[in-house]
């Protein structure tokens, strides 16, 4: 296992009038070379468990497991997990902090003391992995890029520290549809490539239902369930109980209940939904779709 | 590691509903006022410990958290402790008049020295707690109401109070998302490679500037976006407008009976003052 948590609990300003309960006795665990999703509503205590996995904050109590060894031991050294764990945070702009790119993505090499052509070497691959000429790009103003590009370029500034852990925190907050399918196309391509271990923390289940292999949904800090995407789909009430918004097929099927009580939810994409109905359909006759008028076809 | 607003509490409102929090702001400024103005003048122990008995009524009756209010404190220390050293060390009498303790070159420590220091490390330690107490007891709002009650007759000579007090209330407010933003930048720092918690203090200072330019660009941006907000709003409008005000403010029996302990204590202390000066 790459990272397990036991029995973790957290609260932020502890001992003040303000103190809020983030993680309440929460133990999952997140394994090696796969796609770990995180998914639950605001106050889940997503954000919390990112910081925690990147050894930036310490839980009040409960351990922390990083390949075995307990992250917050004093014999523990913290430089393993900052150089083999990289984090893109919620909004990148928090994320970005020199002017021009070029400076931004060799942050990291230059503080690991990389020489100067090795560094470079590194920026170049980091900023051509996310799509981003290295030429064009390295002496542009940081402040200046769009939405997408200060997304790609704080994965570009990740990647020159060569993690072999990436986790994402809600990466795809604030942008539009086709920016958002190109985010997760290149993490997809980038697991491939890079052989990578992927930490995906969303709100929703749409970006994660193609990308995860597990998916834990949490609830005020606590586990709710865990499964397989296709086991997370199941629970369809449960997750609307929550307020986690269902991807487009899913919701489709859920809303389809009520035509066909016997249809399942845990359909991935638009295609297994046109094979369920036409199951559901030919298995009751046919007779509720055909009857309004509606042909499978359609859907 | 990095949990900045832990520790940071200056000036956050606690909505506990007690007494002092439902307060008429026009009251606590007036009261936190007068105590400002009394502590700067006094210069005797008892008089103070007159004053602690006060600050202890006044603690009991706002239902915060001692302990709290106290943890508000530390970040503090280290300079107080400067401030007094530097005091006791480079003290100097009007009359020279004065009992050596220790001596070498232009360094003294005389035990006059050493009262005079301690008086001002009890002072500003008053006032410290007196503003907090009023930041913590006060809402955002409750505070610029009563402040531009206060300042209005100014407006008539000319001088535009709401606009200072709405500039002051901005000031406070950006205070916490100012730690915030700090937070989440070191945050990003962190998780590249830097160590905060390494090095010694001038290592460490040196990793704090380059927190300085995003902060400073997120928070131009920040003011900005404000000041749109808020004309957006109709905030200023024309001369001769005037905002109305959708909670009246009123000063009843509990206000009375707090400005006349207030009142009180600075007649009893003042007295003792005179009494015996030290």
């Amino acid at each position: 296992m790459l990272f397990e948590m036991k029995n973790v609990y957290h609260t932020y300003m502890r001992g003040t009038p303000f103190a809020v309960d983030s993680l309440r006795g929460l133990s999952l665990s997140i394994p090696q070379g796969q796609t770990t999703a995180l998914v639950g509503p605001t106050k889940a205590g997503k954000s919390t468990i990112v910081d925690m996995l990147a050894g930036l904050i310490k839980p009040a109590s409960g351990t922390l497991l990083f390949e075995g060894d307990d992250v917050f031991a004093s014999s523990f050294d913290i430089e393993r997990i900052r150089s083999s764990v990289g984090v893109v945070f919620q909004s990148p702009e928090a994320q970005i902090f020199e002017e021009t790119v070029g400076k931004d993505v060799s942050f990291g090499p230059r503080r690991k003391k990389v020489p100067l052509a090795e560094s470079r070497r590194l920026v170049k691959e980091s900023l051509e992995a996310v799509g981003l000429d290295y030429e064009d790009f390295r002496s542009r103003y940081t402040y200046a890029l769009s939405g997408g590009q200060k997304r790609r370029v704080a994965i570009a500034g990740v990647l020159a520290l060569q993690p072999r852990v990436i986790i994402f925190d809600e990466p795809s907050a604030g942008l539009d549809p086709r920016g958002r399918r190109e985010l997760l196309e290149l993490i997809t391509r980038l697991k491939q490539q890079q052989n990578l271990s992927i930490v995906y923390v969303s709100s929703g289940l749409d970006d994660v239902i193609g990308l995860a292999d597990t998916i834990y949904v949490l609830d005020r800090g606590r586990l709710a369930f865990q499964g397989t995407p296709r086991e997370i789909l199941a629970h369809a009430s449960e997750l609307a109980a929550l307020d986690i918004a269902l991807p487009e097929a899913a919701q489709i099927a859920v809303a389809l209940r009520d035509t066909l009580p016997n249809i399942r939810t845990d359909v991935l994409n638009l295609n297994e939904l046109e094979a369920e109905i036409i199951r559901v359909e030919g298995g009751t006759g046919g007779i509720p779709l055909s009857g309004s008028g509606v042909s499978p076809e359609i859907l | 590691m990095i949990e900045l607003s832990r520790d940071i509490t200056f000036g956050q409102y606690i909505n506990n509903g007690s007494q002092v929090a439902r307060m008429d702001p026009r009251t606590k400024l007036l009261c936190a006022v007068l105590l400002i103005i009394l502590f700067s003048f006094l210069s005797s122990f008892i008089a103070f410990f007159v004053c602690l008995l006060f600050c202890a009524l006044l603690q009991w009756n706002s239902r915060i958290p001692t302990g709290y209010v106290l943890r508000s404190f530390k970040p503090f220390l280290g300079f107080l402790v400067f401030i007094f050293c530097i005091e006791v060390l480079f003290y100097t009498s009007a009359t020279q008049n004065k009992t050596l303790l220790w001596h070498w070159a232009f360094l003294n420590v005389s035990w006059e020295g050493i009262i005079r220091s301690a008086m001002t490390i009890v002072r500003v330690l008053f006032l410290y707690y007196i503003t907090s107490m009023l930041l913590f007891a006060t809402s955002l709002v409750d505070l610029t109401d009563g402040m531009e009650a206060l300042l209005s007759p100014l407006q008539k000579i000319g001088i535009p109070a709401n606009a200072f007090v709405m500039v002051l209330v901005i000031a406070f407010k950006f205070v916490p998302i100012f730690v915030t933003e700090v937070e989440r930048l070191m945050k990003a720092q962190a998780a590249r490679g830097v160590r905060f918690d390494q090095g010694n203090f001038i290592q460490r200072t040196m990793k704090i500037a380059p927190l300085l330019v995003p902060l400073f660009i997120s928070g131009f941006k920040r003011a900005e976006t404000l000041s749109v907000a808020m004309e957006a709003r109709c905030y200023g409008g024309r001369p001769g407008w005037r905002r109305s005000k959708r909670r009246q403010l009123n000063f009843d029996r509990y206000d009375a009976l707090v400005l006349g302990l207030t009142l009180a204590l600075c007649l009893i202390t003042v007295v003792i003052n005179f009494v015996s000066p030290v």
